[in-house]
């Protein structure tokens, strides 16, 4: 009987050689973070430094401390809550009904032959069509507010979610498919215990890229149609030339998106772990 | 003897836009009870669409495959499929995927989860029940394997070179360890491969087809060495007569074949 692959089989007390091994990792992964921070601080600082000096126009460029004090401003004007609020909500809603829908459509898909080979083509032609040029036509049909930009961020996120999610439970291996046939399983069974299961990875994978296509989605239709949010604070300041809010809403933008990419990242890490995927 | 398994002028038809393929014709053997019944041809002659045809899978096109008397049926549960590879499914555990086919045939009683306990016991794999697939060898997962369809307490079983994705020593090991569970358990089973060596070292009579469409060429009767172990039979000298029988019985079908291709 071999022993060898298990995992508590590992000596728990390590060599020299190991401990060295692993103190210079540390050292490695320490570095690694100081020179992110660092580069971001060096960045900022610069920047700072090229306004203070008049080397560059903080009026186009805006500065750091600028951005500060606009930022401080939007606070206290009691807006920002507002608008991100504003943008906060059209993102999560347009995301979880891209997941839910474009899931639900794939399976749909799966399940029925027919139906797929009829629809194929007109997912492929409306996934490449560029979103943008339904802005007037989701402007006349949807009006000028949170249904709109929903729908525009859905009309980017949404093919592209079906499409990937059902070439994940196309490619479910044939060997796979045919221990579930000769188990006499139903298409059901099928479904639930091999195709859903063995496409965890491939689903989460979609909402990661759903996360960045629905701040797109989001922000583009507040450039079209808003009355607040993020995209919509962005596109005022640069019509009234007021590159400070620009600068800061896009800092916030950025931050925020970079929170839900992390929530998702910290979603996969837990079905990884409970579904046992490398 | 009873008869398990009835091949009756068994044929299936392949088709596809292009083209259509003769895969088997005329196919016609039994599989008694208790027996470990070879089948070994050419490659591509359609092994494993005779495994498929008879788990029910797929339907002949001509004849009757029947398995203890009633049309092969998947959802049956008179036939066991043992693949080549393993199939384990990653995101279970041993013991779930132990239990995967009696929960598809929603049968999972506290007595069947009793006897797939006993059967791990009994292999060596219940320390292993909460293990993943990748944490195990790869002969202990075709042992696992051979359990998850032995769960189901099938009347045959139908094993596709279930060997042939492991290293040749493990191999050695898992085809007595297969062996003896068979016997043990009392089960038939129709083994198909294309090792010669494996045939002769496993199975109580082969059958020796043709290329395709394969039809029955010889029927080898290997009773003489149901007395010995898969890898005792490989020491007797008997054994390379056998193996030179079932060997020049393939050659004189691929001469002929490529004959046929010649003119």
């Amino acid at each position: 009987m071999k022993f060898g692959k298990r995992k508590d089989a590992l000596p728990k007390v390590y060599s020299l050689e190991h401990a060295v091994y692993l103190k210079r990792q540390r050292r490695k992964n320490i570095i690694i973070t100081l020179s992110r921070v660092g580069l971001l601080l060096i960045f900022l600082l610069l920047w700072e430094l090229l306004a203070r000096f008049d080397v560059i126009d903080s009026f186009i460029s805006s500065s750091p401390t600028r951005m500060f004090n606009c930022f401080i401003d939007l606070v206290k004007g009691g807006e920002l809550g507002k608008h991100i609020g504003v943008t906060l909500w059209e993102t999560v809603v347009s995301f979880f009904l891209a997941t839910t829908v474009g899931t639900l459509t794939a399976i749909i898909l799966w399940w029925f032959e027919g139906v797929r080979k009829v629809l194929e083509p007109y997912i492929v032609i409306l996934n490449a069509l560029p979103k943008i040029a339904l802005g007037p036509i989701i402007i006349i049909w949807m009006g000028t507010d949170g249904p709109a930009i929903i729908t525009m961020a859905l009309a980017i996120s949404l093919f592209i979610t079906i499409l990937s999610t059902l070439s994940g439970f196309m490619s479910v291996e044939k060997s796979k498919l045919m221990l579930m046939q000769t188990l006499g399983a139903n298409k059901w069974q099928i479904l639930t215990k091999l195709v859903l299961p063995s496409n965890i990875p491939n689903i989460i994978d979609a909402l990661k890229i759903n996360v960045g296509l629905c701040w797109v989605g989001t922000i583009m239709g507040e450039y079209l149609v808003s009355h607040a949010g993020l995209g919509y604070l962005i596109i005022y300041g640069g019509q009234i030339f007021k590159l400070d809010l620009v600068m800061t809403s896009t800092v916030i933008l950025c931050i925020l998106a970079g929170i839900m990419y992390y929530l998702v990242a910290l979603l996969q890490k837990a079905v990884s772990k409970k579904f046992n995927i490398d | 003897m009873n008869a398990i398994l009835q091949m009756q002028k068994v044929g299936l038809t392949y088709h596809t836009p292009k083209n259509e393929t003769l895969a088997v014709t005329d196919l016609s053997f039994d599989c008694y009870d208790g027996e470990l019944l070879g089948i070994v041809g050419p490659s591509g002659c359609g092994k494993t669409t005779i495994l498929s045809l008879m788990s029910g899978i797929l339907t002949p096109s001509q004849g009757e495959v029947l398995i203890c008397g009633e049309k092969a049926n998947c959802q049956s549960g008179l036939t066991g499929y043992m693949l080549q590879k393993d199939e384990l499914l990653p995101w279970r555990t041993i013991m779930s995927n132990v239990l995967l086919g009696l929960e598809i045939k929603k049968c999972k009683t506290a007595q069947k989860i009793e006897y797939a306990q006993s059967l791990l016991q009994k292999y060596n794999l219940y320390d292993f029940k909460d293990f993943y697939p990748h944490q195990l060898s790869g002969g202990m997962k075709q042992r696992v394997a051979l359990i998850r369809t032995l769960v189901l307490e099938p009347k045959l079983l139908l094993l596709d070179e279930p060997f042939s994705a492991l290293d040749f020593q493990t191999r050695l090991n898992v085809v007595e360890d297969v062996y003896s569970i068979i016997k043990s358990e009392g089960k038939s089973a129709v083994f198909v491969t294309h090792d010669i060596s494996e045939a002769i070292s496993l199975c109580d009579r082969v059958i020796v087809l043709t290329q395709r469409p394969s039809r029955v060429k010889d029927i080898i009767d290997l009773s003489p060495l149901k007395d010995y172990t898969p890898l005792k039979r490989r020491e007797l000298p008997v054994f390379s007569e056998y193996f030179d029988k079932i060997w020049s019985n393939l050659q004189t079908t691929k001469e002929k074949n490529d004959e046929i291709r010649k003119t």
